[in-house]
């Protein structure tokens, strides 16, 4: 192929590229008008049954999204530069030997976060004091009425307990409770607390973390005792039923 | 070293992004797969594919206007159906293979594609033209246009290889320039 030929493809691509952009707007335009009608037919609903499986859909590919994107940050990190990985791992021998240093380490990152995007800390090399794939149990006694256990299960390689509750017949975003359980041993947690609320409460005698942004809850439940975090996401609960639900959960 | 970073937050925002995607368009989703085929289980396996490929595409989903997001899902649902029917081995008939074999080259547009581009009404036309093209000519136009698949993406679509999807999609536009260029050629006659 000539060069001219080449450059011929590229412009009719990029025009082509125009137009069918001009045909999307048209078949977009069309979609709402047919969407809306169909919203306002009643014999065009989607039975619960149907509903249920799409929703299982949903959550299974985002699980699977989720692992596939933990293990492309994973390869990237492996490829950082040998001096941050030097730095990471001296800060990680030096916190890791002392639980009580690692808390404090926590607790000194916190007010950071006000300031910056971010919390990060970890606890590498933790998983050499424990053996691999033993993991306990997790369970949650409490949930407000109406909600439901949507999804829940072990990751792959036992290491991360997942619960999903979602309000019974809403796919609303407002309505939903997530509950993870992941071991120490996997490393480290990032949590967006800029420009929220942030305190600590005891439950059970571990601390934990409560941010809350615009009437959504996010906790980190630390437990070095037993290398164990609990993340918790919730949209439309309050203060008093996040705790009572992180009362209720039990891990051994 | 191996550091997990906990996505978990992050995660439930394209939760919350896609369950308000299915809660707002169920209906339209349903509705576009059931214009392929009436058989309701056929529709819902369609529908459950399409909701895979959407939350694969999140982060491009994420950038679309709503009426661009709109198009975009019924594009989704569309080339899922396409697929899925060929899979069945129910369309197989209506299939134009694009092999080299029985390939002929489309006649030259008459418009030259610069002046289409400045034409009022080509959006509306353009997807009248998209449906009266073979089904592989649409998969390959609508995924290449409006999803974003890459060239690998098309290529397992069409069972084909990667290398021969750029040669496909240009005999593909040629199709729809030909067919667009006789539209206005067939209007300008009516005027005249």
């Amino acid at each position: 192929m000539t060069e001219k030929e080449e450059l011929i493809i590229q412009y009719e691509d990029a025009a082509f590229a125009l137009l069918m952009h001009e045909a999307a707007a048209v078949q977009g335009k069309r979609a709402l008008e047919e969407n809306k009608a169909l919203k306002q037919d009643d014999g065009s609903g989607i039975s619960a049954h149907l509903n249920r499986r799409s929703q299982q859909t949903i959550e299974r590919r985002l699980s699977q999204k989720q692992k596939k994107d933990a293990g492309r940050i994973s390869h990237i990190l492996k490829k950082l530069i040998p001096a941050v990985c030097l730095l990471a791992v001296l800060f990680s021998t030096v916190v890791v030997g002392s639980p009580t240093l690692w808390e404090q380490t926590f607790n000194v990152l916190l007010p950071e976060a006000e300031k910056s995007e971010t919390i990060q800390f970890g606890n590498k090399n933790r998983a050499e004091e424990k053996k691999p794939h033993e993991f306990e149990e997790l369970s949650v006694g409490w949930v407000p009425d109406g909600y439901r256990l949507v999804s829940s299960g072990k990751s792959d390689n036992g290491q991360v307990i997942d619960y999903y509750y979602q309000q019974t017949g809403k796919f609303a975003a407002n309505a939903s409770i997530h509950i993870s359980k992941m071991t120490g041993d996997m490393g480290g947690v990032v949590a967006d607390a800029n420009g929220a609320e942030t305190e600590y409460i005891d439950v059970n005698g571990n601390p934990v973390l409560l941010i809350e942004r615009s009437g959504a809850f996010k906790a980190l439940l630390t437990d070095s005792s037993r290398l164990t975090f609990i993340l918790f996401a919730s949209e439309g609960l309050s203060r008093e039923q996040v705790i009572k639900i992180f009362n209720s959960i039990r891990y051994s | 070293m191996i550091l997990f970073v906990c996505s978990t937050i992050d995660d439930s925002s394209d939760r919350e992004f896609i369950l308000w995607i299915y809660e707002e368009f169920q209906r339209l989703m349903f509705s576009t797969a059931r214009k392929y085929t009436e058989d309701q289980s056929s529709c819902e396996d369609i529908v459950q594919d399409s909701l895979v490929r959407l939350i694969d595409k999140v982060d491009t989903l994420r950038e679309k206007k709503r009426c661009i997001l709109a198009s975009y899902i019924v594009s989704t649902v569309k080339n899922t159906s396409i697929n899925y029917m060929r899979k069945q081995n129910v369309i197989h008939k209506h299939i134009v293979s694009y092999d080299a074999d029985n390939f002929q080259e489309p006649a030259s547009p008459d418009i030259h594609l610069g002046e289409l581009v400045h034409k009022k009404d080509v959006g509306e036309k353009l997807l009248s033209v998209l449906q009266q093209l073979s089904e592989t000519d649409q998969l390959l136009l609508e995924g290449k246009y409006i999803l974003d698949y890459s060239d690998a993406e098309l290529a397992v679509q069409l069972g084909c290889k990667a290398s021969s999807i750029r040669m496909k999609l240009t005999r593909a536009r040629r199709n729809a320039l030909v067919l667009l260029s006789e539209q206005y050629w067939r209007e300008e006659i009516v005027c005249d």
